[in-house]
């Protein structure tokens, strides 16, 4: 069956605001940005009118007491989306409802509405706050009246429009402005965390199959950003990111023997968990596997520390001999280091999805993916995140090494208790007392299709960096086989 | 061919036009242009209420007026299209009317085709090729008094 094209959409202009719209706004439609004062509702609007408005298509933003055209102008000028070329070519015109609505009402108001868009025929339309009407409506009839004729008009002159108001969840219930418009884009800020956090959801949108979860988002200078990892961090089914289509179908780690442990090799694509109570080598471990892809096997990698920072790192590679410092300098290592109390988890996803694909990373280390999430407590958010963290290394046909804490004295093999479900495999690092020294193993703990040695092997950590002692059982000289390998 | 929905209604109205309007002296042209203009509020306000198809006619029209001013003339109310103002008033020539109604009808039944997914563009150009000079001279003439008076009656 040919599926029918759906209506054309306009893009936002908004970090990852398309995705979850499923392709943008559709044209000619009527949304209601609802939320808050204080939302972003304003900034929100702008930016997709800045960014889609030209002589062309040009753009009304009807201003009415909620907030002064001068305002408005006054703090535009603090974000990067403000072009004030558009306003002075005529792309966007304000239009300040301030003056007629306090004095003559909903219907001279309406009439010099219409007067603006027969004069201007604007592709765009944001009316600034839709909810000033309702306070001045003498009537429900009144309002529903005025409601009906601004949205045929607008509909009439096909224009995508934006009525913004600080409606609530109950107002979408049983406000009969919610029932003629083509969209609802819900605006939200709350404290999560001990942080206030500021949310997004797409309610209603006809004609598409928008994400209907609330996703978070912040607003900068640069204007307003969407965080959806599970929309946009999404399993790639074709595999081939970038350059998939030649060379091995399984990697080697180059860390001392620690391939001797794996077999035939780790088929790319693949994450591991480096499982580990605190100083059994996981950094190091990781920060090793890192410089190895791209000294012995000139795969670029990407070292993502919540612990350490760059220049903490850095010393630790020179420490170890390593010319760390050449290969970043060459371009082929980049190490991204965010303090813990900066973390930001849905922003950071997205933003090591960019740095991963920038570099085209193929060895790629969250150091660790315990601090990354510390602060998020419900145990379906973490394995989501989890997931999307597997996901990223998946996308990049890489092979990812995600540190997690374990406990002092608890058999557990991760931090949340998740994490080993979702990953390819698990390397686990333990330590035990021996006489006056503590002894270090390393254990391939799980690994998805692939044969390898299971048991804790000695691992010492020396001035070269890892060095693993595989315990290699005897050979069965009867009858010629090799070691028994788990799968 | 293009085929976006605008190029395809201005072959059907160019077709119309040149399959009926022939050999139509100017001052009847006016009358034959109000009878189209009329059929296709009628059709459309089947399915279409009276307020959205006074701001899809008003649209069409302010369109189209930027191009041929003597559509100044044309009056809209809740009814429909008032021509009397452009009967009365001084004679345009043939091509001057062909050209402004042209424009016109292809405008309205664009916004009516655009805003109904097409659906109504059909039933629309049916309307129109009813629209004959035969037609028009077998019609008792309608006056938009006449259609004001027929609108008060059915209220009441």
């Amino acid at each position: 069956m040919i599926k029918k094209p759906g209506p054309e959409r306009i893009e936002t202009g908004v970090r990852n605001l398309d995705s979850i719209l499923d392709g943008g706004i559709p044209k000619g439609t009527l949304t209601v940005l609802a939320g808050a004062p204080g939302a972003g509702k304003t900034i929100l609007s702008q930016q997709m009118i800045f960014h889609n408005a030209s002589p062309e298509k040009r753009a009304l933003i009807f201003q009415t007491l909620s907030e002064p055209s001068a305002k408005t102008l006054k703090y535009l000028s603090q974000f990067e989306y403000n072009d004030l070329g558009k306003i002075k070519d005529g792309s966007i015109e304000f239009v300040d409802l301030g003056g007629i609505l306090r004095n003559s009402g909903l219907e001279s108001t309406i009439a010099l509405m219409v007067e603006h868009i027969k004069r201007v025929k604007p592709t765009y339309v944001i009316i600034d706050s839709f909810k000033v009407f309702e306070d001045l409506a003498h009537s429900r009839e009144e309002l529903r009246k005025f409601t009906y004729e601004v949205a045929i008009h607008l509909m009439v002159w096909e224009c995508t429009s934006f009525l913004l108001g600080e409606f609530s969840d109950k107002d979408i219930e049983v406000n009969p402005l919610f029932s003629i418009v083509d969209g609802i884009i819900s605006l939200k800020t709350r404290e999560e965390a001990d942080e206030v956090q500021r949310f997004i959801r797409v309610v209603k949108m006809r004609g598409t199959n928008h994400s209907r979860d609330e996703h978070s988002m912040s607003i900068s200078s640069k204007g307003m950003g969407v965080y959806a990892p599970k929309v946009t961090i999404r399993r790639d089914t074709q595999v081939d990111l970038y350059s998939r289509r030649s060379g091995p179908a399984r990697a080697k780690l180059g860390i001392s023997k620690i391939d001797q442990l794996l077999g035939e090799g780790v088929p790319y694509g693949s994450s591991f968990l480096i499982s580990g109570v605190a100083g059994t080598g996981k950094t190091l471990l990781s920060l090793e596997f890192i410089y190895r892809g791209a000294k012995e096997f000139g795969e670029k990698g990407i070292f993502f520390s919540f612990e350490e920072t760059e220049e903490r790192l850095r010393e630790i590679g020179k420490g170890m001999g390593w010319d760390l410092e050449g290969e970043i300098q060459r371009g082929n290592i980049e190490i991204v280091s965010v303090a813990q109390t900066d973390i930001r988890v849905e922003e950071h996803l997205l933003m090591m999805q960019e740095r991963i694909e920038r570099l085209k990373a193929r060895r790629i280390a969250v150091d660790s993916a315990s601090v990354f999430l510390y602060k998020v407590t419900d145990p379906r958010i973490i394995r989501e995140r989890i997931y999307e963290l597997a996901t990223l290394v998946q996308r990049a046909q890489g092979i990812g090494f995600l540190n997690t804490d374990i406990p002092y004295g608890s058999n557990a093999i991760s931090r949340f208790g998740v994490e080993e479900t979702i990953v390819d495999g698990v390397i686990l690092l333990t330590s035990s007392e021996k006489g006056f020294e503590r002894e270090r193993f390393i254990e391939i703990y799980k690994l998805r299709n692939t044969a390898h040695l299971p048991g804790r092997h000695l691992m010492h950590i020396t001035r070269d960096g890892v060095e693993i002692t595989p315990r290699i059982p005897p050979t069965k000289k009867k009858r010629g086989g090799k070691g028994k390998a788990r799968k | 061919m293009s085929t976006d929905p605008k190029s395809l209604h201005s072959l059907q109205v160019d077709a119309w036009i040149q399959r009926t309007t022939k050999g139509v002296p100017p001052e009847r042209l006016s009358v034959f242009f109000g009878y189209a203009m009329h059929a296709l509020w009628r059709r459309s306000s089947v399915t279409l209420n009276d307020v959205t198809l006074m701001v899809i006619f008003d649209r069409a029209l302010i369109i189209c007026q930027e191009e041929h001013p003597l559509l100044d003339l044309v009056k809209l109310d809740a009814v429909g299209v008032n021509l009397d103002e452009l009967k009365q008033g001084r004679q345009y020539s043939a091509t001057q009317l062909h050209q402004a109604f042209r424009c016109l009808i292809i405008e309205i039944i664009t916004i009516v085709g655009s805003l109904t997914a097409e659906i109504l563009t059909a039933p629309l150009y049916n309307e129109l090729s009813l629209v004959t000079t035969d037609s028009v001279s077998s019609t008792p003439k309608v006056t938009h008094e006449k259609k004001i008076a027929v609108k008060s009656e059915r209220k009441s």
